[in-house]
């Protein structure tokens, strides 16, 4: 472990340890008399009908996968970014590796625009 | 002194890890075992922050907590029991998962047990850093990782880059159908259908 | 006994190692700045959009403190409402979700370089540390909107998970265009390589509007504030929340605008610096010697500019905020076809097109000075000759690294 892994440690500590005291704080100040109307979930003031754990629309499925795969792309290109400008020569070559990289992933982000994949209907 | 301290971090993130684990598997409601897996990818970023490796760690963080679980959370709320918890629980595989695991472990045990780390055991409870163990092995630096990756790694780096296409084409080919005919009389039935029967299909 | 002799231990462990304490000290520092930070940034909410709505906006509370006094009255009143929890509520996740917003949005304090030396920890993964923890939260909403049980809830959570990670993307490549530039991702480095260079920040213009409006998303501001449309969703992923449950998301909230507009200004405005002007006005009108200040060695500087850098720093952000918070009270809301639309089909492919056009640039520019190998306590590694890249020299000429690199008074 080094100081910057410690550092990360305390702050992640902290930052849960804080709002933990401020709930508890809270819980000592605040009223609690619960009803059973207070407890129902708000529909706009009338009675919620059955439950709110139904089947969602498949088009946010197919955003969060998309997303996956272009965020692997953006993780692959960070550390190509750090050495581009260090380097001494090469860098059209390293210039064309990368775009070589990211037109096969631009060839499939039209692909799914053509499928039309990326309408929300 | 230190071995204590670093017998608890380790302990800690072990719990995490493996206690999530285990209840992405037991847990009855499968969106429960969607949320079980925080803890499991947190605890392995926590093991590569650990290891002083950040670079891995940013990318446990980005890539399986901010996009996978976030996938995963999104399909299981395509399925049409998310909380239920009266489905079953096994799937009658038993036999082939438990030879494809008694593979893994093995396949991984092996490689564990017979490659020659770089490091003496218990040199790193002295937070030795990885890279002065043995010079010139390994390097946690983005752009020592760069440089490999762009030069000795260079085709497996382009060739990663076909297979997020693929998996892209072949995601859109398994969740998008095309505009057939039946499709369109689906969504016209749909259409058709009472209003709150709609709204529910609709999300 | 032994257990409590090894308790001891510890904690003097703890205690002895002054790097420990100075981090815990400066994380409850940045913890303060945090809340002063929400705080304010609450009142001078209300006030801009009172002024852009033609009212004058809270005044019964504190008058001239108004700023102090109005926000803490609304974090009280917070502190001591009821906190309800639906019946039919999925409890674990809906009191786990407001963790996985409040602890990012503190995280990120980490990383941000108050001025020259003041950052709370330079990590070696600097900015690509925000990049990680900001995308811990769309689960934490997701979480939220699920866990209530509420139909407003599970659609605005739905809503802000597929918008927070849509517009992920362009600010990840906006980023990458900053770093490609400095060739660094750590924090002191990207400033200090601006506060030099004051000219490059021209270079990465397009990629400063690409960051604000991906970043505008990525905090759920209007025009994206559809996660919580307060007109078609009730109040979206936190309706049922109430007390300091929704106290988190409100804090979150408000602590992100301000992290997104000090980021802004940290990577495309010269964060802390003043671009050379600093420079110049400590050499003639405060009478110091620039030449001796390295921003490797803190005490080299004097305390009196890195409180200055600090309000440079401040004055910046605050610029900033002020501009999103008038884009958010003159903008109406987008719908969500809208948004994921320009997120995938015009802001996506604008940033990846920026980005080949900064590495461009790049490729001309001439090469960074700090040899890649200078950090590095190990042999260079080896480059196979064939592939074209230039071998790593196997001994780094002895260049001064670029980023304690101070520029010489007069030059560029």
């Amino acid at each position: 472990m080094t100081n910057q892994t410690i550092s990360i440690a305390i702050f992640f500590v902290l930052g849960v340890g804080f709002w933990m005291i401020a709930l508890a704080v809270s819980y000592l100040a605040r009223p609690s008399k619960p009803t059973k109307f207070k407890e129902t979930s708000y529909e706009c003031g009338i009675e919620p009908s059955g439950s709110a754990w139904y089947q969602v629309h498949v088009r946010y499925y197919i955003y969060a996968l998309l997303f996956v795969l272009f965020d692997v792309e953006v993780a692959f290109l960070y550390p190509w970014a750090v050495i581009f400008r260090r380097i001494d020569g090469g860098q059209m070559l390293l210039f064309s590796e990368l775009a070589i990289f990211v037109l096969i992933l631009v060839f499939g982000l039209v692909y799914a625009w053509r499928k039309g994949a990326l309408e929300w209907e | 002194m230190h071995t204590i301290l670093h017998a608890t971090v380790f302990g800690v993130l072990a719990l995490a890890t493996l206690g999530g684990a285990v209840k992405v598997i037991s847990t009855r409601s499968i969106i429960h075992a969607a949320f079980w897996l925080f803890p499991v990818f947190a605890g392995i970023a926590g093991f590569y922050l650990y290891l002083d490796a950040q670079f891995l760690a940013a990318m446990q963080v980005l890539i399986y907590i901010g996009a996978i679980l976030v996938l995963i959370v999104f399909a299981v709320t395509l399925t049409r029991n998310a909380t239920s918890t009266d489905e079953a629980q096994t799937n009658g595989l038993f036999i082939p998962v438990l030879l494809a695991a008694l593979v893994l472990v093995y396949a991984l045990g092996t490689t564990v047990f017979n490659h020659l780390w770089p490091i003496e055991s218990n040199v790193w409870l002295d937070a030795v850093p990885l890279s002065a163990a043995v010079p010139g092995v390994m390097v946690t630096d983005v752009s020592a990782l760069g440089l490999v990756l762009l030069s000795q790694y260079l085709l497996p780096f382009e060739i990663a880059s076909v297979l997020l296409l693929a998996a892209m084409v072949g995601a859109i080919v398994l969740a998008r159908k095309e505009r057939t005919p039946a499709a369109t009389a689906g969504v016209a039935a749909v259409e058709a259908a009472p209003a709150d029967v709609r709204e529910l299909s609709n999300v | 006994m032994d257990a409590l002799r090894n308790l001891a231990h510890i904690i003097w462990y703890f205690i002895a190692a002054h790097e420990v304490l100075r981090s815990f000290v400066v994380a409850v520092c940045s913890l303060v700045f945090m809340l002063v930070i929400v705080l304010i940034a609450i009142w001078m909410e209300r006030k801009v959009s009172a002024d852009i709505q033609n009212r004058i906006g809270p005044i019964r509370t504190g008058g001239l403190l108004g700023f102090v006094l109005q926000s803490m009255a609304d974090a009280l009143k917070l502190l001591l409402k009821e906190d309800l929890r639906p019946a039919g509520a999925d409890k674990w996740p809906f009191v786990v979700a407001p963790y996985l917003v409040f602890v990012p949005a503190f995280l990120v304090y980490l990383i941000l370089p108050f001025s020259a030396t003041w950052v709370p920890q330079d990590l070696k993964i600097g900015i690509l540390f925000y990049s990680a923890v900001s995308a811990v939260p769309a689960l934490g909403i997701a979480m939220a909107g699920w866990s209530s049980n509420n139909k407003w809830s599970l659609l605005g959570g739905l809503r802000a998970a597929a918008q927070l990670i849509s517009y992920e993307l362009p600010l990840g490549l906006a980023i990458l265009a900053v770093v490609l530039l400095y060739g660094t991702l750590e924090m002191k480095g990207i400033v200090a390589a601006q506060w030099q260079h004051w000219w490059m920040d021209l270079i990465t213009l397009p990629a400063l509007l690409i960051f604000l409006v991906a970043g505008m998303a990525e905090v759920s501001r209007a025009p994206f504030d559809l996660p919580e449309a307060e007109s078609e969703l009730v109040a979206g992923f936190n309706t049922e929340y109430s007390g300091m449950r929704f106290a988190t998301f409100f804090l979150a909230e408000f602590s992100a605008s301000f992290f997104i507009s000090a980021l802004a200004v940290t990577l495309f405005v010269g964060g802390w610096s003043l671009w050379g002007v600093d420079i110049w006005f400590a050499q003639h009108v405060l009478h110091m010697d620039p030449s001796t200040w390295n921003l490797a060695a803190p005490a080299s500087i004097p305390f009196i500019m890195k409180a200055f850098w600090f309000f440079v720093f401040l004055a910046k952000s605050f610029v900033v905020l002020w501009i999103l918070m008038w884009l958010k009270w003159t903008m109406p809301r987008l719908r969500i076809d809208q948004v994921l639309n320009f997120g995938w089909k015009i802001l996506l492919p604008a940033a990846l097109l920026n980005l080949l056009l900064v590495s461009g640039i790049g490729a001309v520019l001439p090469r960074l000075s700090k040899p890649l190998t200078a950090t590095q306590d190990v042999a260079p590694i080896h480059i196979d000759d064939s592939v074209g890249l230039a071998p790593v020299a196997q001994t780094p000429p002895p260049l001064p690294p670029l980023r304690d690199d101070v520029p010489a008074p007069g030059t560029p």
